[in-house]
Order: structure tokens, then C-alpha cells, then sequence
């Protein structure tokens, strides 16, 4: 087993015994590190996740035990470190960097990319299974007190509470809004996955 | 904790209000539960549609200017918001009998709630089982008219995909076009959707800009934000609209800036019929 594996394994191990239900916490606390970092205004929340983790990995390794009840919140103090370390150096950059800022994009670009996004949007809206579709349509219906309104009367259709609707809705919005990043890439719309799935949860 | 209680503390964390031992406590929870991390992600869509929407507080939306849109995924995330909320609206005009049906069960449970103050200890109970089958009963035609509104749409949105055109159209403040004019504004079948181009008066600045469109009853068409001049001859302001939210009518662009927000200009618009 080389060292990279052998310290994947450890840090797998931290999050329970059974390696799927691991494998699926890393996966969770990755995406939840990703966040955390996003809302602490880190610069790259993606890898900052990744250093997180290879830190509390090497850290494993070299015999250093979690006392913590909970991994998660070891893993939190690891994060605190990183982002600690990201503001330093960006202290630093902003020192040397000059005063003058930085260019914002051009008007008619942000034009051309609003009129490319509704574009990939009816595209992956269309990529939608009917049923997933029309429970988008309907969700984001209406105002206010009528939204409300709408959503309870939804959830009590599809027979189930209004935050478990709202969890589903918001996986779908993901859903979409990955579809709408790919298409602005370039990508291809099967490339999305949409077509022919069902709501997934 | 309530929903309404766990949602604000959540949207507090998210625009960066909240005290750091109760920020530690969110994070926590939301590294360790999935369930939280959940939780998190839909206060986050509903707080990125209420900004959006223009539903949020005036002290909200210069946290969430400041903060929260200081990440470049957040802003993609508040562009994808715009987007679709452009599509829906669109789509969200009530039809006409809708009003009509909430007020139903009301109409109709007023002679049985006269019975049941003449014959109180007897009628009480029925008159309020009577009241909520016909409350079951508008929801269930309530549903059926969203469904049938619903199918139309997707009507729309699958022939939205064959046209892409977009027609722009130069706006003036304080002009008005009248019909029959030659310059008088159509929008061609299969037009995607409406470009106006709004020429600024002199001092406005240069943005963001939030542009509303309502129609001339008041109602709301469109309302766009982050919008900023751009040069050309002389400084304008595009606001991108589909086309199938502007009917043949009149309509008033109100386009408004600085902070506070401030009417900076007003346009007026006149669509004819193709």
C-alpha cells in the first residue's frame, strides 16, 4: 500500500468503520468544507477543502489521535487553520499588489452571457423529466403570501412537509444550475445527465 | 428549534451577522450532519431569491451585496436566480378566475356560518367540517388550474427553444412612442427577446442600476438588477426582457440607482401588436 493510500485509509477509518458510509462522509464533509470555506470569503474554496483534508490526513498519519466526540469537529479546527493561512497571504498579496483595481467585464459581455444563461437554462429545463419540470414550475411560482401558499398546497400533493419539499427543490435547482455551468462551458446537454432521470434524492 | 427560527439564524450566518460563537455552532453542525448541511443550502437558495425578488430588508441587501456576493460561485449562483426567475415570470400570469376561486369557500361558508350561530350547539361542528371540504375543494381546483397553466408553459418554453432572436429597442428617458408613429415598437413573431437600450440622462452614473418594468395598471413585468451604463454614443443601459412578457400595452421602465435606491430615470413604452 503506498503512503498516499495508507493515509486515505486513516482518514476513511476517522469517519466510521464501515468504508462505504466513510466513503460517503468524506464525500459530505468535503462538500460542507467547500461551503464553509465559500462563506468565509476563501479565495479558493474548492482546494482550500482538499488542503483541509490533506492536513488532517498527514496529521493521522505522523500518530496524532481525534479525541473529539465528533470528526467533524476536529476537521473544523483543522479548516480554521487553513483559512487562517489564506488570509496571511492574501494580507501579503494586497501589500505588494498596486492600487489600481481590477478591470471589470465589459457590459456587453455580462449582456451576452445573461442571454447565454436563459438559453442553457430552457435547455436543461427541457432536459427535465416532465414531472421534475412542472414541480419546478409550480414551486417558483407566485409572490410572497401567494408563494407560501402555493408551496404548503404543493408539499400536501406530493404528501410530504414543506421542508422536506424544500430540501428536494433545492437538489433539483443544483441539479439545474450544474446543468446550466456545464452548458455555458461548452459542454454538451447529455454531458448533463438530466435527460431520462427521475428526481433524485 | 421552529423552521422560521432555524431559517433565520441560518440566513444570519449567511450574510455573516451572527455572533462567532453561534457561527462555530452552524458550522459545526453543518460539517457533522448532512441533514444541516441541507438545511443550509435551501436557507441559501431561498435567501439568494428573496434578494432577487427585491424582498429583502434595505440593511440585508447591503450585507448581501458586501458579503455574501464576495464569492465568484455566489454570483454565479445569483446570475442562475435571475435567469430563473425571468423564466418563471414569464410564465406567472394569474388567470382571471383565480381570485374568484379563493373567494368561493368564503361566499359559500357564509349562509352556513349564519346557521351555525341560529342553531350554535347542534351546527358548530358541521359547519366547520362543511367549511374545510370546500377549503380541500378550492385547493383541488386550484391545483388543477396550476396544472393546466403549467401545460401551456411547457408549450411555451419548447417553442421558446426554436426562436433565439432578440429585438433591441433604443428608449429615451420621459419619451413615449405613440402607435402609429413610425417609429413605434414591435416585437416580430419569434423575437426571443426584447433588448431595450435606455439612454441615460446626463449625472446618472454609471450603476448598478435596478430597471423594473410594470405595465401601465402597475403590475410588474420584469425587474432587473446589477445593471451598469456602457459607452457608446453617449452612456445606455441594456435591459434584457422576454419577449413573452411584453404584450401589445403600455408599459413604464423605471430605472433606479445609488444608495439609498433613487428613481434616476423613467422611460415610457408602447408595444403594438405584430
Amino acid at each position: 500500500m503506498t503512503l498516499e493510500r495508507e493515509r486515505f485509509e486513516r482518514l476513511l477509518a476517522l469517519f466510521g468503520p464501515d468504508r462505504d458510509r466513510s466513503g460517503e462522509r468524506y464525500e459530505a464533509i468535503r462538500r460542507a468544507l467547500v461551503k464553509f470555506f465559500e462563506c468565509k470569503g476563501g479565495r479558493f474554496p474548492e482546494e482550500m477543502a482538499d488542503e483541509t483534508l490533506d492536513r488532517v490526513a498527514r496529521r493521522l498519519a505522523e500518530g496524532e489521535t481525534v479525541r473529539a466526540a465528533d470528526p467533524a469537529a476536529y476537521v473544523h479546527g483543522v479548516a480554521r487553520n487553513v483559512l487562517r493561512g489564506d488570509w496571511t497571504q492574501r494580507q501579503r498579496a494586497t501589500a505588494r499588489a498596486s492600487a489600481a483595481p481590477a478591470e471589470p467585464p465589459r457590459d456587453e459581455d455580462a449582456a451576452s452571457l445573461a442571454e447565454r444563461r436563459l438559453a442553457c437554462l430552457d435547455r436543461c429545463l427541457a432536459a427535465l423529466p416532465p414531472e421534475t419540470r412542472q414541480l419546478v414550475l409550480r414551486y417558483y411560482l407566485d409572490e410572497r403570501r401567494a408563494k407560501i401558499d402555493g408551496r404548503r398546497v404543493l408539499a400536501e400533493s406530493l404528501g410530504i412537509g414543506q421542508n422536506a419539499l424544500r430540501i428536494r427543490m433545492h437538489r433539483i435547482r443544483a441539479r439545474l444550475e450544474s446543468c446550466v455551468r456545464a452548458c455555458l462551458g461548452g459542454e454538451t446537454e447529455g454531458e448533463t445527465g438530466h435527460s431520462g432521470t427521475g428526481d433524485q434524492e | 428549534m421552529s423552521q422560521s427560527l432555524e431559517d433565520g439564524r441560518l440566513t444570519a450566518y449567511l450574510l455573516g451577522r451572527l455572533p462567532p460563537e453561534e457561527e462555530e455552532a452552524v458550522e459545526t453542525e453543518y460539517l457533522g450532519s448532512a441533514d444541516a448541511y441541507d438545511r443550509l443550502q435551501a436557507a441559501e437558495d431561498d435567501l439568494i431569491d428573496a434578494y432577487v425578488g427585491g424582498h429583502l430588508p434595505a440593511e440585508d441587501v447591503r450585507r448581501f451585496e458586501e458579503h455574501f456576493l464576495a464569492s465568484p460561485a455566489r454570483r454565479e449562483r445569483v446570475a442562475f436566480a435571475q435567469a430563473l426567475r425571468q423564466r418563471v415570470m414569464q410564465k406567472a400570469e394569474r388567470p382571471a378566475s383565480r381570485p374568484a376561486s379563493l373567494l368561493l369557500p368564503v361566499a359559500a361558508a357564509l349562509p352556513l356560518a349564519v346557521a351555525g350561530w341560529l342553531f350554535l350547539s347542534v351546527r358548530q361542528l358541521r359547519t366547520e367540517v362543511t367549511r374545510q371540504h370546500e377549503q380541500h375543494a378550492a385547493r383541488v381546483r386550484e391545483a388543477a388550474t396550476d396544472r393546466a397553466r403549467i401545460a401551456s408553459l411547457e408549450k411555451e418554453l419548447a417553442a421558446g427553444r426554436v426562436s433565439a432572436g432578440i429585438v433591441t429597442l433604443g428608449l429615451a428617458p420621459g419619451f413615449e412612442r405613440d402607435e402609429g408613429a413610425p417609429d413605434r415598437l414591435t416585437i416580430p413573431p419569434g423575437a426571443d427577446s426584447v433588448r431595450l437600450r435606455l439612454s441615460l440622462s446626463p449625472g446618472a452614473g454609471r450603476g448598478p442600476f435596478v430597471a423594473r418594468v410594470e405595465t401601465a395598471e402597475g403590475d410588474v413585468v420584469a425587474e432587473l438588477r446589477r445593471l451598469r451604463a456602457r459607452e457608446g454614443n453617449g452612456p445606455t443601459v441594456d435591459v434584457l426582457v422576454p419577449a413573452s412578457a411584453i404584450a401589445a400595452g403600455t408599459y413604464v421602465l423605471i430605472l433606479r440607482g445609488g444608495r439609498p435606491l433613487e428613481v434616476v430615470d423613467t422611460y415610457h413604452l408602447r408595444v403594438a401588436s405584430p
